[in-house]
This record gives C-alpha cells, sequence and structure tokens, in this order.
C-alpha cells in the first residue's frame, strides 16, 4: 500500500497531466453531444478524428503537412545561416554592429507580417512568400544570441590563444565560436517557435498549400471539423519542435558544464 | 540609475553622473554615429531607387511619399477612428489576459492538483503558433470588435500565466510558512505574500505580454475585420498604397515600442524598489 501511493506521488503530474487531458476531451465530447453548444461551432473531439482519418486516407493533409514542413526547414536553415554569420560578424566587428544595430531594433519591434503584401508583389503567391516571412520572424533572436554569445566570450582566453601565436581565424572557429554554442542555441529555441508562426502565418495570408492555408480555407467555409484536424496538426508539429530543441539546449548545456 | 548608485554604495555622488550626461548629449558617440549614418544611408538609398522609375520601385514608395502620407493621415479624422478600434481591443483584450493570467497563476502556483492538471494543456498552447487559432475565433466571436479582443487576450495570457506561476513558486517558503504560523487565511497569503512576493515576475511576465498583444490585435484585424490599424494595413497593401501602408506599419511598431518599454522602465522601478525593501 506505501509502495503505490508512492508510485502515485512519483507520477502525479503525468498522472494529472493525462487525468486533465481527458476530461477536457471528455467534458468537449459531452457539450457537443448533448447540444448544450451547437456542434456546428465547436465540432467534437470523435468528429475531429473521423475527419482525420478521412483526410489521411486521401493523402491531400498529408502533402499540406509536407508543404508546410518544407518550408519551415529551407526557412529555419536560411535564417540558422544568415543569422549566424550577421551575429558572428557583429560580435568580431564594432563596427558592423553600430551599423546594424537600428534595422535590428526596427525589425524587432516591426509586425513584420504587415509586409506581406509587398513580399508578395516581388516574390508571388507561396513558396518564396512564406519562407521569406519565416525567415525575416525568426532571424533576430539568432542574430541577438549569437551576438551576445560571441562577446561574452572570456577575454583570457583570447588572450591566452594570441600569447600562444593563435590567429584570427583560429580565435574565431576554436575560441569565439564554441564559446558562444550554447546562447546559440538558445537562440535557436526560440528561433523554431518563431520560424513555426512565421510560415503559419504567412501561409494563412499568402498560400495555395499548406496547413496554414489549410486553416485558412476550411475557416472561411465554416468546416469546423477540418479546421480543427489542421490546427491540432499544427499543435502537434509545434510540441515536436519545441520539444526536440529543448532536449538540444538541454545536452549542450550539460556538455558546457564539463 | 541614481537610485541604483546610493542604495549600493551608500555615498551619494550625484554631481559626476549629470556631468557625464551633459558631455554624452553633446558629442555623439561612435555607436551612434555609424547608427544614425547607417539609417540615413538607408533611406537615401531608398528615395534614390523609390524615384528610380522602376517597375519594382513603384512597389516600395519612398521616405518622402510615407512622411507626406503621414501628415495626411494625421490630420484626418478616419485615421483616429481606426486607431481607436485598435486601442479599445488591445486595452479590453489585454486587461482581461493580466486578469485571467494572474488569477490562473495564483491557482497554479499555489495548488500542485490544479497545476498537474492543467499543465500540459497550457505547455501544448504555449508551443502553438497561437495565429492558427484566429480563423476559429472569427467563426466563433464573427468579423468585429469581439474576435479581436479573444485574439488579443489569447496571445497575450500565457507570457502572464507562466511568469505568475513562476513568480509564485519562487516566494520564500519560509514566509508563507511564518504567515500560516502567525494565523493568515488563504487570502491573507494571496494578498499580504504571495502577490508581493511575485509582483517583478508578473511584471515581466505583462511586459512580453503586450508585445503578444499586439502582435494579435494586428494579425487579427488584418485577417478579417472591417476598422483598426490592422484592416487598414491590409486594405492599404491590398489596394498597393506603399507609402499610407509604410506609415501605419511605423505606427503599430512605435506603438509595440513604446509599450514596452514603458513597462520596461516600471520593470526597473520595481525591481529597485524590492531590492530596497528586502536590503532594509
Amino acid at each position: 500500500m506505501k509502495s503505490f501511493t508512492s508510485w502515485i506521488r512519483k507520477r502525479e503530474q503525468l498522472l494529472l497531466g493525462t487525468l486533465g487531458i481527458i476530461l477536457v476531451i471528455a467534458v468537449w465530447q459531452l457539450i457537443s453531444d448533448l447540444r448544450l453548444i451547437n456542434p456546428f461551432f465547436i465540432s467534437s473531439p470523435s468528429q475531429i478524428l473521423k475527419t482525420a482519418f478521412n483526410q489521411t486516407v486521401n493523402g491531400d493533409l498529408l502533402e499540406d503537412f509536407w508543404i508546410t514542413v518544407v518550408e519551415f526547414v529551407v526557412a529555419f536553415a536560411l535564417s540558422v545561416v544568415l543569422g549566424i554569420t550577421i551575429g558572428l560578424l557583429m560580435g568580431l566587428f564594432k563596427r558592423v554592429e553600430y551599423t546594424i544595430d537600428p534595422f535590428l531594433w526596427f525589425l524587432y519591434s516591426t509586425p513584420v507580417i504587415a509586409l506581406y503584401p509587398v513580399l508578395i508583389i516581388w516574390l508571388g503567391l507561396g513558396f518564396a512568400t512564406v519562407v521569406t516571412l519565416g525567415v525575416l520572424f525568426t532571424i533576430t533572436p539568432i542574430i541577438i544570441n549569437t551576438f551576445t554569445g560571441v562577446t561574452q566570450t572570456s577575454p583570457v582566453l583570447i588572450k591566452a590563444a594570441k600569447s600562444f601565436g593563435a590567429n584570427r581565424r583560429q580565435i574565431l572557429f576554436k575560441i569565439a565560436l564554441p564559446s558562444a554554442i550554447p546562447m546559440i542555441v538558445t537562440g535557436l529555441r526560440i528561433g523554431v517557435e518563431r520560424t513555426l508562426v512565421g510560415v503559419i502565418v504567412g501561409e494563412l495570408f499568402s498560400a495555395n498549400a499548406g496547413l496554414g492555408f489549410r486553416i485558412s480555407y476550411y475557416g472561411a467555409r465554416l468546416q469546423v471539423s477540418s479546421l480543427f484536424v489542421a490546427i491540432v496538426l499544427v499543435i502537434i508539429l509545434g510540441l515536436i519542435l519545441t520539444q526536440s530543441l529543448r532536449l538540444l539546449e538541454k545536452r549542450l548545456l550539460k556538455w558546457q558544464e564539463f | 540609475m541614481e537610485n541604483k548608485m546610493n542604495s549600493t554604495t551608500n555615498t551619494a555622488v550625484p554631481k559626476p553622473v549629470s556631468i557625464r550626461r551633459r558631455r554624452r548629449a553633446f558629442r555623439l558617440s561612435e555607436r551612434q554615429g555609424w547608427g544614425i549614418g547607417a539609417v540615413l544611408v538607408f533611406l537615401a538609398g531608398w528615395e534614390l531607387f523609390g524615384s528610380s522609375g522602376s517597375v519594382l520601385a513603384r512597389y516600395i514608395s519612398k521616405p518622402s511619399q510615407v512622411v507626406q502620407a503621414g501628415a495626411e493621415w494625421l490630420s484626418g479624422g478616419d485615421f483616429y477612428r481606426h486607431l481607436q478600434i485598435s486601442l479599445q481591443e488591445i486595452f479590453g483584450g489585454f486587461l482581461l489576459a493580466v486578469a485571467a493570467g494572474v488569477l490562473g497563476g495564483l491557482l497554479m502556483g499555489r495548488s500542485r492538483i490544479i497545476r498537474g492538471l492543467f499543465d500540459p494543456l497550457v505547455m501544448a498552447l504555449y508551443a502553438t503558433p497561437l495565429v492558427a487559432l484566429i480563423p476559429l475565433l472569427i467563426i466563433w466571436f464573427g468579423i468585429g470588435v469581439g474576435s479581436k479582443i479573444a485574439a488579443v487576450f489569447l496571445f497575450a495570457v500565457f507570457p502572464v500565466l507562466l511568469n505568475t506561476i513562476t513568480g509564485i513558486r519562487q516566494v520564500d517558503p519560509l514566509l508563507i510558512r511564518a504567515g500560516r504560523s502567525f494565523g493568515a487565511s488563504e487570502w491573507q497569503l494571496f494578498t499580504k505574500i504571495l502577490l508581493p512576493g511575485s509582483i517583478p515576475a508578473i511584471i515581466s511576465g505583462i511586459r512580453l505580454g503586450w508585445g503578444k498583444a499586439m502582435i494579435g490585435m494586428v494579425i487579427g484585424e488584418m485577417y478579417v475585420s472591417t476598422a483598426g490599424l490592422g484592416h487598414l494595413i491590409s486594405s492599404l497593401g491590398n489596394s498597393m498604397k506603399m507609402g499610407d501602408l509604410f506609415f501605419v506599419i511605423l505606427i503599430v511598431a512605435g506603438m509595440g515600442y513604446v509599450g514596452s518599454n514603458l513597462l520596461l522602465r516600471l520593470e526597473e522601478k520595481v525591481m529597485v524598489w524590492r531590492e530596497e525593501a528586502l536590503g532594509k
């Protein structure tokens, strides 16, 4: 009996969390079945599951899911390469930092999505526009974190390397970059969330495919079940991405401690 | 700044600070020089390219045109109507979010069971790009002010909620136990110990929430609406009035910037006050 209570104690959070999710789903189903709220507006878990199954069999759900994933990967990869490069340059050269700083602040406080009409004209509807929006959403935290990481490199390390005759390139790749890695990874974690937001917003406003487009399409046609299927997929995608980056971050931070 | 110095060094040295400040006002630092120079070069390049008459240039307007459009908008009454509606939405949704976030945070921070029940749901929604829910909000609350208030609420509530939970859990358990021993009721615990103890965390949550609230307002209005700054952005964008579009974008960016800066000030003040209170 005692071991049973301690077993529950240990897994309390997990058990309660599962219970919470089950409760919400059950209440939702009940409200819908008893027609306390018109199911037309809120659908129901069983209906959503059925719709999801049908759309998966059709194949078009997976196709849109795939498009979103590809757009996400391209946007994120571009942001990482551009963001780390710019952040490094800013950290290494004072004048680059001073020059870029005001633009970074502007990009940080502007609702980037408002630029979508300009982007559509320049890049057309779809892939290129969505990816660009994703990059604009993502690049600021990556730049800022890389920059902070590089400038926080211990000056003692750099001095030591210099006295042992290291050149600029060696200092950059052997000291500045490795010591900035934890900060950069934190930037990537924040970035992942923002890329997904950027891609979904981009698809919502200016695309003809992808999960965001699906949400917009079914929303406009008041097909709430199909709408929920797409939303749930977006939630799952978000959870997978943020959790995997969190794990990566934990690992790298552990490595740093040694 | 001066406050901080006084509290840490005990000997008040106001004079050097003010002299340094005065000097800084007259001479540009290297940072400011390069920054202002870069912005000026950017604006000049934009102006030149915008006047060059190439096809792409027609769609990016130019700074002089943005200024002109801004003057026109500011002198007309229409702009203020849109601004007023946006402000209504953002303040309505934001106040609701702060109230619900702090209250929910108190409950979740205080009770292990409530926290356990809702933690995965909150985390799942926090990791979700909430923009995905905007079409649903439109179906539920209509295309008017209601759905935007809901969007602002949804965007702003999670930072407030999560920071409140963190703040509450960081309150020194000794204080809680001391309060209990002296017979404090749960309500007294909330108002006298838990709330004041977690105020700094709550305020930084509110600051983060403000930025999100702005995004929720703009995207909600841009998606479907009949009035508001976001509505202006999408309708001006769709009719290719780029000068006017950039003006409205600047206004929205300014609102976000001013709001979070004010809240940052408040946060710093509270931190100083708290350090002093704890120090004494």
